[in-house]
């Protein structure tokens, strides 16, 4: 508990107090500068690049790591024993690879000169693309990189949570005649509701922390500010412009960004469990 | 357990052959995409440089060398870095495994004021990003004049807060009664945690050691802020700063050393697999 204060909850209030300041770091003196590093924050391009390019991850990754887990989830129940045991392990296991690891072998199959993507394209007859320096493409190859990793632990979620529903549910409605479709439709989803709203909550929180290490890993943050997002930014400004209370209050809009996620997420899956009971 | 393990496995749906193999066939896209990057990797390590840049998408080497891993003993300072991953890994899950079991009993089984307020507020900190808190733990470390040692890596991260919440589930299943036996025998709290809790829960226990060991072997964010020192750099930062230095173009070294990071973590996975995965699936959500 001591540790949990100290490391999380004093630093959290340091970070108020800093994003009122602006410091450098190494300067003896901070300097009160009331509300201005919010102002700036509302006027600066580039922070609105970044959360505009953190939205565009939450969409990229709500489609590649919620909606295809929950329809490979739902694929998994047609798998007899043996099948269903390999496919949850194997699609699991990319998600104990560490993010550093799997930006390095996605580079080098992003790569250019002899990349496996590269190589694929050429064979197609098409010029070769340096996917993470092509501004157009860079954000969708850091996503990729992210869903590949985590594709496996939202999955692994929504097929626990499948097996929650208990078997008699599944019985009963297909003695009263719910098949395929209807089945999904109508019983099964809905009683996902919970799992695949922590799922979805999940994903947000992922589009804006686990995008950080590839990029900051690979991109920097470039081309042209085209793959940062706003936890980089936090980074960016503090540790390599040295602005401390700039990037506080860049972090404490994060903070309460993803409060008010989990808010949502708990009030949200109360009334469903809620709904459930009724 | 038994129980658990088939809840686990969940019920399973009939459908017409021609769905079913539809469904099979996506899965195992689905699969093959999971694995591909895996082998590449491997087989890039194993490949002769020449073969590497040739264009040669065939799946199987065809030749096998281990030159790349040797020539990693020497530029990349393999022993070391592996030490050091070794080491802030090992600590940190020790710590986090005691700190989880001290609090998480506390929450379970004492009575004390404002106990459901504190247990929410370090679950809370299960959801703020590490990115939010950084820049100032960094000061703090670096005020203590801690920066490039081992501490700084693993002092902020001494206690999870899934730790916590994951063992108070399992010690609030443990019968009363038997506590209150031990208690009655003149045991103290920490004898009766050691030696009457801890036995029965030790799966739970190693399942979560498994999972802090392999997340802490993969620690990024943190670590790359307090470890600039290449001598004391853990695997993931030593592959980013080898990437920026003359041998980031040398793929059969670089995929080397990421095989070397990727292992560990395998082996323990493959091992440890289905506790794992059950250790998840049943704490699931809903807990």
């Amino acid at each position: 508990m001591a540790c949990l204060a100290i490391f999380v909850y004093r630093p959290l209030l340091e970070t108020l107090r800093l994003s009122f300041y602006e410091w450098n770091m190494v300067s003896p003196t901070q300097t009160y500068v009331g509300w201005r590093n919010y102002l700036e924050l509302l006027e600066n391009p580039g922070v609105r690049r970044a959360v505009v390019n953190t939205g565009t991850y939450a969409l990229w990754l709500g489609a590649l790591v919620l909606v295809l887990p929950t329809i490979a989830a739902i694929a998994l129940t047609y798998m007899r024993r043996w099948w269903r045991r390999a496919f949850r392990v194997v699609l699991f296991l990319p998600n104990i690879i560490s993010l550093a690891t799997a930006g390095v072998i996605w580079l080098w199959i992003y790569n250019p000169i002899g990349g496996l993507l590269a190589s694929v394209w050429e064979a197609l007859g098409r010029f070769p693309v340096n996917w993470l320096s092509n501004p157009g493409t860079a954000l969708g190859a850091i996503a990729v990189i992210v869903a590949w990793k985590a594709f496996g632990y939202n999955f692994l979620l929504l097929t626990a949570g499948l097996a929650g529903v208990p078997q008699e549910i599944v019985e009963a409605a297909r003695v009263d005649g719910a098949e395929g479709w209807a089945l999904w439709r109508h019983i099964l989803l809905p009683l996902l509701g919970p799992t695949i709203v922590f799922v979805l909550s999940a994903t947000l929180v992922m589009a804006a922390e686990y995008v950080f290490t590839p990029v900051h890993m690979l991109t920097e943050g470039g081309p042209i500010n085209a793959s940062t997002n706003v936890v980089f930014e936090i980074w960016r400004q503090a540790f390599r412009w040295f602005r401390v209370g700039y990037s506080s209050a860049i972090a404490v809009c994060v903070f309460i960004l993803f409060l008010v996620i989990t808010t949502v997420q708990l009030l949200v899956s109360e009334r469903v469990v809620s709904y459930e009971e009724r | 357990m038994r129980n658990g393990e088939r809840a686990h496995e969940g019920w399973a749906l009939e459908a017409g052959p021609l769905v079913r193999a539809l469904w099979f066939l996506f899965l195992l896209v689905l699969a093959a995409v999971a694995l591909f990057p895996l082998w590449w990797m491997f087989t890039t390590a194993v490949k002769p440089a020449s073969q590497i840049f040739s264009g040669d998408l065939s799946l199987f080497p065809r030749e096998v060398t281990l030159v790349h891993f040797r020539r990693l003993l020497g530029t990349f300072n393999l022993a070391r870095i592996m030490g050091n991953t070794l080491i802030v890994a090992g600590v940190t899950t020790a710590v986090q495994l005691v700190t989880s079991l001290l609090a998480a009993y506390g929450f379970a089984r004492c009575r004390f004021p404002l106990r459901e307020p504190l247990f929410y507020l370090c679950l809370g900190t299960m959801f703020i990003p590490v990115q939010v808190i950084m820049v100032s733990n960094y000061l703090l470390i670096s005020e203590w004049g801690l920066l490039n040692t081992f501490a700084a890596a693993i002092l902020p991260q001494a206690a999870s807060a899934f730790g916590v919440f994951f063992l108070r589930q399992q010690l609030r299943l443990f019968p009363q009664s038997l506590l209150d036996a031990a208690r009655i025998d003149g045991a103290g709290e920490l004898t009766v945690l050691f030696r009457i809790v801890l036995p029965t829960i030790r799966p739970f226990v190693t399942a979560l050691g498994i999972l802090f060991f392999i997340n802490a072997w993969n620690q990024y964010v943190w670590p790359v802020l307090v470890l600039t020192d290449p001598e004391m750099m853990t695997l993931p930062l030593a592959l980013r700063e080898f990437m920026h230095s003359e041998a980031g173009h040398d793929w059969g070294l670089m995929m080397a050393a990421s095989t070397m990071g990727v292992l560990p973590a395998l082996v323990l996975f493959l091992v440890a697999q289905r506790m794992i995965m059950s250790t998840f699936a049943s704490t699931g959500l809903k807990g």
